[in-house]
């Protein structure tokens, strides 16, 4: 990546920061219309940018931009959305766009085992904790954001940090012999039985610590839930909530 | 033109229309069916108005769902509450892309499979299409903002996890002794014959597998008598109490369409999909067009079967009670198919994945595990049965419902 | 010759989008949202470093990514119901009670 295309990619990221600090639930005026058009525009920016400087003109990568832009936006409105079920419903919207990556990455197996997982599983669990929680509308500390200046600063630094790097890429340690990436063509036999075998040979003591992980997880899991509950719950809860917010709300 | 029309791609397109327009079709019927096959079991004549002998009917029944007034209550979650129907529909028909109808045709010089897309993982597709059907489910249940959905709702998301587990390591088992993914694959491996006349198909090597996934199959579609999330006389509509018009047509359809998605699966892993022994035109080697076209005949009839299985089960058998709902899944379904999935890896490892004889082997050791662990356990299955009293009174002994007693 | 360096900044675009989430929000539940973000993140970020190299380490790590991210959710969320019985919200700053 030149240089020129780094400073552009900071200036589309300084615009989305305005964009995201805008549109995250704040106490006070809500400038959502504005921050939804400058973060529009700084993901066309990034799109041009990305077009024109470091894709290049010419490549065929139209389902790269379809879905980059849509796991992109997805995941603006998993932070901002003031409530939780749509923030984990904008969140499958991510996971089957990162799949969709994933999948003209020729990483079809993980691709699946990506929705399987995410959108199958762990979003379903999430969702069901979020019902039993909270039944509709949302509490004053879904519209408050902490310190959300510092936090996109901090954030947008970061990506600044690491996407401007993005191109020194190291030279590719491919090796005639360890190819084994496939490409994804139903003709061909993809990667599925390679990763498997990486994964049985290579990392199988890195696969028996994850499956004790697991077993692990779900004794602490079943343990912490089935604990009996102290006195304090039978009270119902401390009515000032705003007081131990940062914003105090009459009541 | 025609070079296009003979290329896989082109092939595919026209297949994607005609499989879309024939499931719309099949499921409009199969809820004409369910409705005569109650009809039968309840010794009653069922729809019999519109057209001869009813055949009319869901041309009726859609027509209506149509022109009703589609009402969105107030005190519903909006967007969500229109996306949930619509979420659902979708869920269950895209999953059908990776269902291998007719095995392979030759159009010109070109051999072309009948099978919308053959991926390398189209197994774990279908599986990761099915399991983002909860979310119809969910998001229906929660958007509607009442408390009947809610317990629909979350009673389906328990249930739907659980049985997810049971199916997937069902799933496992044939993997292993398949050694593959792709469906067309596997039919193709179940197109031999044993002593030359019993058809090589999995369910002659793994029938517990087979039982337990035909089991989890019907709780993934909420079928009796799994069909807790709307239980009527419970939860009214459980989570589609709100719905109406078109938006409930969808839920209704896309259960329907859930179904034939499990049946067809079945019929893959299981029964040789589009293979039917003594016959030469269902074998792997038959391209021809009337082979195709008997081969897909071969396998609508298998899936009709498997849904007519279902009706059957669904006006025969009571419905669960909830806990016991789970406590099959947990406590006896998933033991038993891990049970299954240690056997198919020590065939798989002796070299014997293909011997019926060990692995029925294998499979009879298993059961007659669960059925002794079943009878010490001393369980009612369902939980029903506890409203019963334990003992008849003597002069109704045998007599039960009897109206002349 | 494939080029990783978009999927690399969209990587780190998920990545930060989900720390900004996790930093400003105070729903428990979003918070843990946002850690998935940052773990899509990674995940597009290791396996487009595995499509550079050609070979399939950086799709395995994602894989075992995957085992910590279900492992993760499993433990957050059964805090999470615990920590609602006890006070009733799901507000990060309920429990902020020691701060001075």
């Amino acid at each position: 990546m030149t240089s020129a295309a780094a400073y552009m990619l900071y200036l589309v990221f300084a615009l989305g920061g305005v964009g995201l600090y805008l549109l995250l639930p704040k106490a006070g005026v809500r400038q959502t219309f504005a921050g939804a058009i400058i973060g529009l525009l700084a993901v066309v920016g990034l799109i041009l940018v990305l077009a024109t400087q470091i894709i290049g003109p010419g490549s065929s990568a139209g389902f790269f931009y379809l879905f980059a832009v849509v796991a992109v936006l997805a995941a603006a409105r998993v932070i901002t959305h003031p409530k939780p079920v749509y923030s984990a419903v904008y969140f499958v919207l991510v996971v089957v766009a990162v799949t969709a990556l994933l999948v003209l990455m020729n990483a079809e197996f993980l691709a699946v085992a990506l929705l399987i997982i995410y959108a199958g599983a762990i979003l379903v669990t999430y969702l069901f904790v979020i019902m039993l929680a909270q039944q509709s509308g949302s509490p004053v500390y879904d519209r408050r954001s902490r310190e959300p200046f510092w936090a996109v600063l901090a954030g947008f630094v970061l990506m600044a940090a690491v996407a401007g790097r993005a191109g020194d890429l190291p030279p590719s340690v491919a090796d005639a012999s360890e190819s084994a990436t496939a490409t994804a063509q139903s003709d061909q036999p993809g990667n599925t039985s390679a990763i498997g075998a990486i994964i049985m040979t290579k990392h199988i003591v890195a696969l028996e610590v994850a499956g004790v992980l697991l077993l692990i997880s779900m004794i602490g899991a079943l343990a912490m839930v089935r604990k009996e509950l102290p006195v304090e719950t039978l009270e119902p809860p401390p009515k000032p909530l705003g007081q131990i917010g940062r914003e105090v709300q009459p009541f | 033109m025609i070079e296009f029309l003979t290329s896989q791609l082109g092939v595919s397109i026209i297949l994607t229309v005609c499989v879309l327009g024939a499931l719309l079709g099949a499921v409009a019927y199969c809820i004409y069916f369910e409705r005569k096959i109650s009809a039968w079991i309840q010794d009653r004549f069922g729809p019999n108005r519109v057209g001869p002998r009813g055949l009319l009917q869901p041309i009726a029944d859609g027509a209506k769902f149509l022109l009703k007034e589609d009402v969105i209550p107030g005190h519903v979650d909006k967007p969500l509450f229109v996306l949930a129907p619509a979420s659902i529909f979708l869920v269950a028909f895209i999953g059908f892309a990776a269902i291998p109808w007719g095995g392979q045709l030759q159009l010109g010089d070109n051999l072309v499979n009948i099978q919308v897309a053959n991926p390398d993982i189209g197994l774990l597709y279908i599986l990761g299409v099915a399991s983002m059907g909860v979310y119809g489910i969910v998001l229906g249940g929660w958007a509607s903002n009442n408390k009947y959905s809610i317990y629909g709702a979350i009673r389906a998301t328990a249930s739907m996890l659980s049985y997810e587990i049971p199916m997937g390591l069902c799933i496992l088992v044939i993997v292993l002794t398949m050694g593959t993914l792709r469906l067309e694959q596997i039919t193709v491996l179940q197109t031999g014959s044993w002593l030359g006349f019993i058809p090589q198909w999995n369910i002659f090597l793994h029938p517990l597998a087979f039982i337990i996934l035909f089991i989890t199959a019907l709780a993934e579609a909420n079928r009796t008598p799994f069909d807790m999330p709307e239980a009527e006389q419970e939860l009214v509509g459980g989570y589609h109490t709100e719905y109406s018009a078109l938006k409930f047509g969808m839920f209704f359809l896309g259960e329907y369409a859930h179904m034939i998605t499990a049946s067809a699966l079945m019929a893959v892993l299981f029964f040789g999909g589009w293979h039917l022994p003594w016959i030469p035109w269902t074998q792997a080697d038959a391209h021809q067009w009337y082979a195709v076209l008997a081969k897909i005949l071969v396998i609508s009839g298998k899936i009709a079967g498997f849904i007519f299985l279902m009706m059957w089960l669904r006006w025969t058998l009571p419905r669960f009670r909830f806990d016991r709902l789970l406590w099959l899944a947990w406590q006896r379904l998933i033991p038993a198919t891990l049970g299954l999935f240690v056997l198919a890896v020590i065939l798989v490892y002796t070299g014997n994945h293909q011997s019926p004889l060990w692995a029925l082997g294998g499979n009879a050791v298993i059961l007659v595990i669960m059925l002794a662990s079943g009878a010490m356990a001393r369980r009612e299955v369902t939980g029903r049965q506890g409203n019963l009293p334990r003992t008849l009174p003597a002069d109704t002994r045998g007599f039960v419902g009897s109206p002349s007693s | 010759m494939f080029g990783a360096t978009e999927y690399l900044v969209l990587g780190s675009i998920l990545f930060a989008l989900g720390l900004v989430g996790f930093l400003t929000r105070r729903n428990l539940i979003v918070i843990f949202l946002s850690t998935e973000v940052m773990f899509q993140g990674v995940v597009i970020n290791a396996v487009a470093f595995a499509r550079h190299h050609e070979h399939l380490e950086g799709q395995s790590f994602a894989l075992f990514l995957l085992v910590i991210a279900a492992v993760e959710a499993g433990l957050a969320l059964g805090m999470v119901v615990m920590l609602y019985r006890r006070k009733g919200t799901l507000d990060a700053e309920a429990w902020s009670l020691m701060r001075g």
